[in-house]
C-alpha cells in the first residue's frame, strides 16, 4: 500500500477520537490539521479504510487494523522516548509523531520487547496490542499471568497491578493487596476470593483481570 | 440510637477517639469503656454516624469518641474523611487504635498515619483469642519498644483487658515510627513544611497535598495565604509526574504498608495451626458457587420461620389479636368516655381514628413484634459474618443489572427499616450507586412493619398468590434496576469486600444491637403512626377524608377495583407505607376484600410511596428534587403496577 502520511494522520485522529467516545464527522473535520482532510476522507474512502455514514465516520475492518498500529507505534515511541530517552515531554510528542509514519514493524516489535510489553502511554493512555505482546502473553514460560487466570488453590505473588482506576488502586493498597504480597485464591466463582495475610477479600473478575501475578513454587 | 442532636464534650475534658479497621471489635471496646450512657450524632455537615461517651479513669473522666471502620486516613470514603477530620480537628488528647491481632499489618498501616499526624497512641490488640487458634503468634513487648506505645493485649468479647486500656491510657504516646518516601517526595515535604504554618500536622498534611487530596483543600485555603497556595497546587503536580502513571498516593501507600509489613514480620510469627476449622469451611461453603446456594435459601428459609411465622404469626396474634383486642382496647373504650366525657376527646382516643385503638395497637401490636423478630435476626447475620458472604453470592444477579453484589447489604437492613437502609446506602462508592439503590428501596423494599402486615394479609391467599405478589416485586425491582443503571450517568464500582470469618454471634451484643435499633423505632416511627392517625382523625372530622375518597375512588375504585375505603388505607400510606398496609389488613378483616382485591392492594402499597421519615432522609441526601422525582416515579409505578395486576387477574377471571 502506498506510503500516504495525511491518510495515517486521519486513521489515528478517528481512533483517538473514539476512545474519547467521538464519532461525528464534524468534529473529526474540526480537529483535524491536515491542510485538505476532504481529500484524505476520500482517499480511505476508496482504498475502504473508513466508511462514512450522514453524520459519522467509522473504521472498516481493514482501517481498523492500520489505524491500531499506527497508534501503536505512537504510543511506543512516547514511552521510549520518555522512559528511556528521557526526552523532554513537547520533544516527545512532535518527535512521536514523525516516528509513528516511520517504523517498520520488526523495529516496533523490538521496542514493544524492549520496554516489556507497556500497556500505557506516558498520558495513561492504552497501547494496542502487537502480536509479540499476545505471544508474551500466552508463553507458558512467561509465569507472570493475570490473576484472572490463576487455577484456585494456588499461591501467588502480586507482581503488578494495572493503573487504570486511581480510586480502585487505592482502596487495594489499603487492604494490603500490592506488588510483592503473596495472596492465595481461594475460589473464582461467584466472586473471586483471595486472602491476603489473615483477612479473605472478594473482588471481581474484571479487577483479577488487572492484578498480574506470579505463581509461588512451594 | 437516632436522637440527632450535637452533644458537644465539654471543653475542659480530655478527648480520646477510638480508631481501627472494620470488624475489629471497636465498638464492643467502646461498650466496655463507657457504660450505658450514650450519645449517638451525625459529624457536623455529614450523614456519618459517632458515638460519644464518658469513660472514668479514677477520678477522672474522659470523653471518649467511637468511630466508624476505617482502612486509611488518606480518605476515599465519607466515613474516612470523618475520621480523618477527627483526629485532625477536634484537639484529641489520645488515640486508642483498635487492631485485629491476626491482622497486625493492616492495623500498623494505620498506626504509620497516626504517626504522621504526631498524635499520641494506645494501640489495643483485640481478638487475641482469634490470633491465637490461628497460629499467630505476637511478641508484645517488642512491638511496643519498636512503635514506642504502650500495647494492651485483650479479648473484647470476654471482656478481657479491658481494665487495662484504661490503666495504659496515660502512658499513650506517638508512635516512633517514620516512613521514609522517595526523595522526591521527601523534598516536597520539606517545601511543604515552610509554606504550611501549623508545623504540629504537617508530615501528614504535606502527604495528603501530594496525594492530591481534595477534600483537605477547604481547610488549606483558610489557613495558608493565597499566593502560597498555588505553590502547593505546583509540588502535587511535580510529584505526581515524577511518579508516572501511578497515582502518587499509591507510592505514600506502598511505603507505608512496607514499614507496616516490615515491623510485622520482626514482631510475629504464624505456625500453621488452626483450630476453628469448622467455622471456616462453614465460611468456605456458605460462598461456594453450588453448595452457596441451599445455604442461602436455608438462611432466607429460617428468615421467614423467625420473622414471618413467629414474629408476624404467634406474637402478633397474641399481641393484637388477644391483649389489644380483647383486653386493653374494650377496657379503654369503656373507661374513657366515662371519664371524658366529651365525644370529640373521646372519639380522638379510642374512635375509629383513635390514638390508641388505631396508632398504638398498630404500631405496638402488629409492628413492633416484627420489628423486634426481625432486627434480632439481622444482628445475628451480621455479627456471624454472613452478610457479606451474602453479597458475594448475589453478586452476579446485581452485575446483570449494572450493580454489584455490595448494594444487597442496604437491601436486606431495607427489609428492617428502609429509613435506615437509606442512610446506609452511603457505604456505596459512587453516587450512581447510591441514586439507584436509594430509588429501588424507595420503590419495593418493604420494610418489617410493612412485611407484617403483608404477610399477615397474605396468609389468606393461596401459594400462587404469594408467589405472583414476590414475582411482580422483584421483577419490577430488575427492570427498573436495570433501566436506571442505563439511564442514570456516572461510574459503577467494581466488587472489593472484605469478608470476615464465620463468628459464633455474642449474645450479648446482637440484644444491645437489638435495643438499640428497637428504641429507634419507638422515638422515631410510633410519634409518626400518631400523627398520622391525629391528621387522618382531623381529616375524617372536617369531612376532607370523603372528599378526597371521592375524588380519587374513580383510581382507586375504577382502575385498581378496590373498595372506596381502602383510599384512606392509601393516603395514610404517605405517612407511612406499613401504616397504609395495616390499614387494608383492617379492611381485609373486616370482610371488605376478596383474595382478587387482597393481591392487588397487596402489590399497590409494596410499591408504594416511601414514608415520610425515608422521604426527609432522602431529601437530605440526594436533595429535594431528587426526591420528589423519586416520589413521583414511586407513586406512578405503584398505581400502574397494581392496575396491571388487576387487569391480569380480570382477564384470568380469578
Amino acid at each position: 500500500m502506498k506510503y500516504d502520511e495525511e491518510r495515517d494522520e486521519l486513521l489515528e485522529l478517528i481512533w483517538k477520537l473514539r476512545e474519547e467516545r467521538v464519532q461525528d464527522k464534524e468534529t473529526i473535520f474540526k480537529r483535524s490539521w491536515n491542510r485538505d482532510v476532504e481529500e484524505a476522507t476520500k482517499g480511505a474512502l476508496e482504498a475502504d479504510l473508513i466508511s462514512s455514514s450522514e453524520d459519522k465516520i467509522t473504521l472498516t475492518h481493514l482501517g481498523e487494523e492500520m489505524a491500531k498500529m499506527i497508534v501503536r507505534r505512537h504510543r511506543l515511541a512516547e514511552k521510549l522516548l520518555q522512559e528511556v530517552l528521557e526526552v523532554s515531554s513537547s520533544e516527545m510528542d512532535s518527535t512521536a509523531c514523525e516516528l509513528e509514519h516511520i517504523l517498520g514493524p520488526e523495529v516496533t516489535e523490538s521496542i514493544c520487547a524492549f520496554l516489556g510489553h507497556p500497556r500505557f502511554c506516558p498520558h495513561g493512555k492504552p497501547i494496542p496490542l502487537g502480536e509479540c505482546c499476545q505471544v508474551f502473553k500466552e508463553d507458558t514460560n512467561q509465569l507472570v499471568i493475570p490473576l484472572a487466570n490463576v487455577v484456585p488453590g494456588d499461591t501467588v505473588k502480586i507482581i503488578f497491578l494495572v493503573p487504570r482506576h486511581h480510586r480502585r488502586l487505592h482502596q487495594l493498597t489499603n487492604l494490603g493487596i500490592i506488588p510483592g504480597t503473596e495472596i492465595v485464591l481461594h475460589q473464582k466463582k461467584p466472586a473471586f476470593v483471595i486472602r491476603v495475610g489473615e483477612t479473605d477479600v472478594a473482588i471481581d473478575n474484571e479487577i483479577a483481570r488487572h492484578i498480574y501475578v506470579r505463581k509461588v513454587l512451594k | 440510637m437516632h436522637n440527632h442532636t450535637n452533644v458537644k464534650p465539654l471543653p475542659h475534658l480530655k478527648k480520646a477517639v477510638l480508631i481501627g479497621n472494620p470488624n475489629v471489635g471497636k465498638s464492643l471496646i467502646f461498650g466496655c469503656l463507657t457504660g450505658r450512657y450514650v450519645t449517638v450524632s451525625n459529624y457536623p455537615g455529614t450523614t456519618v454516624e459517632i458515638t460519644l461517651g464518658d469513660m472514668k479513669i479514677g477520678s477522672e473522666i474522659i470523653s471518649l469518641i467511637d468511630t466508624p471502620g476505617i482502612n486509611s486516613l488518606t480518605p476515599i470514603s465519607e466515613d474516612e474523611r470523618v475520621v480523618r477530620d477527627i483526629l485532625l480537628k477536634e484537639n484529641i488528647t489520645s488515640v486508642i487504635q483498635v487492631v485485629d491481632a491476626k491482622n497486625l499489618e493492616r492495623g500498623l498501616y494505620i498506626t504509620t498515619q497516626t504517626a504522621e499526624m504526631g498524635l499520641p497512641t494506645l494501640i489495643v490488640l483485640n481478638m487475641m483469642d482469634e490470633a491465637q487458634t490461628r497460629g499467630v503468634d505476637i511478641n508484645i513487648a517488642e512491638l511496643s519498644r519498636r512503635l514506642g506505645v504502650p500495647i494492651v493485649p485483650t479479648v473484647a468479647t470476654q471482656r478481657k483487658g479491658i481494665e487495662r486500656i484504661k490503666k495504659e491510657l496515660p502512658n499513650s504516646s506517638i508512635p516512633r515510627v517514620r516512613v521514609s518516601y522517595s526523595q522526591t517526595v521527601e523534598e516536597s515535604l520539606e517545601e511543604i513544611e515552610k509554606i504550611i504554618p501549623n508545623p504540629h500536622f504537617s508530615r501528614f498534611i504535606g502527604l495528603s497535598i501530594l496525594s492530591g487530596d481534595g477534600s483537605l483543600n477547604e481547610d488549606l485555603i483558610s489557613r495558608v495565604p493565597k499566593d502560597k497556595l498555588s505553590s502547593l497546587a505546583q509540588l502535587h503536580h511535580f510529584s505526581q509526574i515524577s511518579s508516572k502513571e501511578y497515582p502518587i498516593s499509591y507510592f505514600i501507600g506502598l511505603k507505608r504498608l512496607e514499614l507496616a509489613k516490615n515491623i510485622t514480620q520482626k514482631v510475629s510469627a504464624t505456625s500453621f495451626k488452626s483450630g476453628s476449622r469448622i467455622l471456616e469451611t462453614l465460611g468456605r461453603i456458605s460462598i461456594h458457587p453450588v453448595f452457596g446456594i441451599p445455604i442461602l435459601v436455608s438462611v432466607l428459609y429460617v428468615a421467614w420461620l423467625f420473622v414471618g411465622k413467629l414474629g408476624a404469626g404467634v406474637f402478633v396474634d397474641f399481641l393484637e389479636g388477644t391483649i389489644f383486642e380483647r383486653y386493653i382496647n374494650p377496657f379503654f373504650k369503656i373507661v374513657i368516655p366515662k371519664i371524658i366525657p366529651i365525644n370529640l376527646l373521646s372519639d380522638f382516643l379510642v374512635g375509629d381514628f383513635g390514638v390508641i385503638t388505631m396508632a398504638l395497637t398498630y404500631s405496638l401490636a402488629i409492628i413492633f413484634p416484627v420489628i423486634c423478630t426481625f432486627f434480632i435476626f439481622f444482628s445475628l447475620l451480621e455479627d456471624s459474618g454472613y452478610l457479606p458472604r451474602l453479597a458475594i453470592m448475589v453478586d452476579r444477579v446485581f452485575k446483570l443489572m449494572g450493580l454489584n453484589g455490595k448494594v444487597v447489604l442496604p437491601m436486606v437492613l431495607g427489609l428492617g427499616c428502609v429509613t435506615m437502609a437509606t442512610l446506609t446506602t452511603r457505604m456505596l462508592e459512587t453516587k450512581k450507586e447510591r441514586l439507584i439503590v436509594t430509588f429501588l428501596l424507595a420503590l419495593g423494599i418493604p420494610c418489617s412493619a410493612q412485611l407484617a402486615v403483608v404477610f399477615a394479609m397474605a396468609s389468606t391467599l393461596p401459594p400462587w398468590g404469594i408467589l405472583m405478589w414476590g414475582g411482580e416485586i422483584a421483577t419490577l425491582l430488575f427492570i427498573v434496576g436495570f433501566l436506571a443503571s442505563c439511564l442514570v450517568k456516572g461510574e459503577s464500582s467494581d466488587l472489593i469486600l472484605e469478608v470476615p470469618p464465620i463468628r459464633i454471634p455474642q449474645i450479648g451484643n446482637v440484644i444491645i444491637k437489638t435495643l438499640a435499633r428497637l428504641e429507634w423505632y419507638l422515638k422515631e416511627a410510633v410519634p409518626i403512626f400518631i400523627l398520622g392517625t391525629i391528621i387522618l382523625f382531623i381529616l375524617d372530622r372536617l369531612k376532607v377524608l370523603e372528599f378526597i375518597q371521592n375524588l380519587a375512588s374513580p383510581v382507586v375504585v375504577k382502575f385498581l377495583n378496590l373498595p372506596k375505603e381502602a383510599t384512606n388505607a392509601f393516603l395514610i400510606g404517605f405517612l407511612r407505607r406499613d401504616y397504609g398496609a395495616a390499614g387494608l389488613f383492617d379492611l381485609q378483616q373486616k370482610g371488605y376484600l376478596s383474595n382478587h382485591q387482597v393481591l392487588v392492594s397487596l402489590v399497590t402499597i409494596t410499591l408504594f410511596v416511601p414514608c415520610i421519615a425515608s422521604f426527609l432522609i432522602i431529601i437530605k441526601e440526594q436533595g429535594l428534587r431528587t426526591a420528589l422525582i423519586i416520589g413521583g416515579i414511586v407513586l406512578f409505578l405503584a398505581l400502574l403496577v397494581g392496575g396491571i395486576t388487576n387487569w391480569i387477574l380480570g382477564s384470568l377471571g380469578i
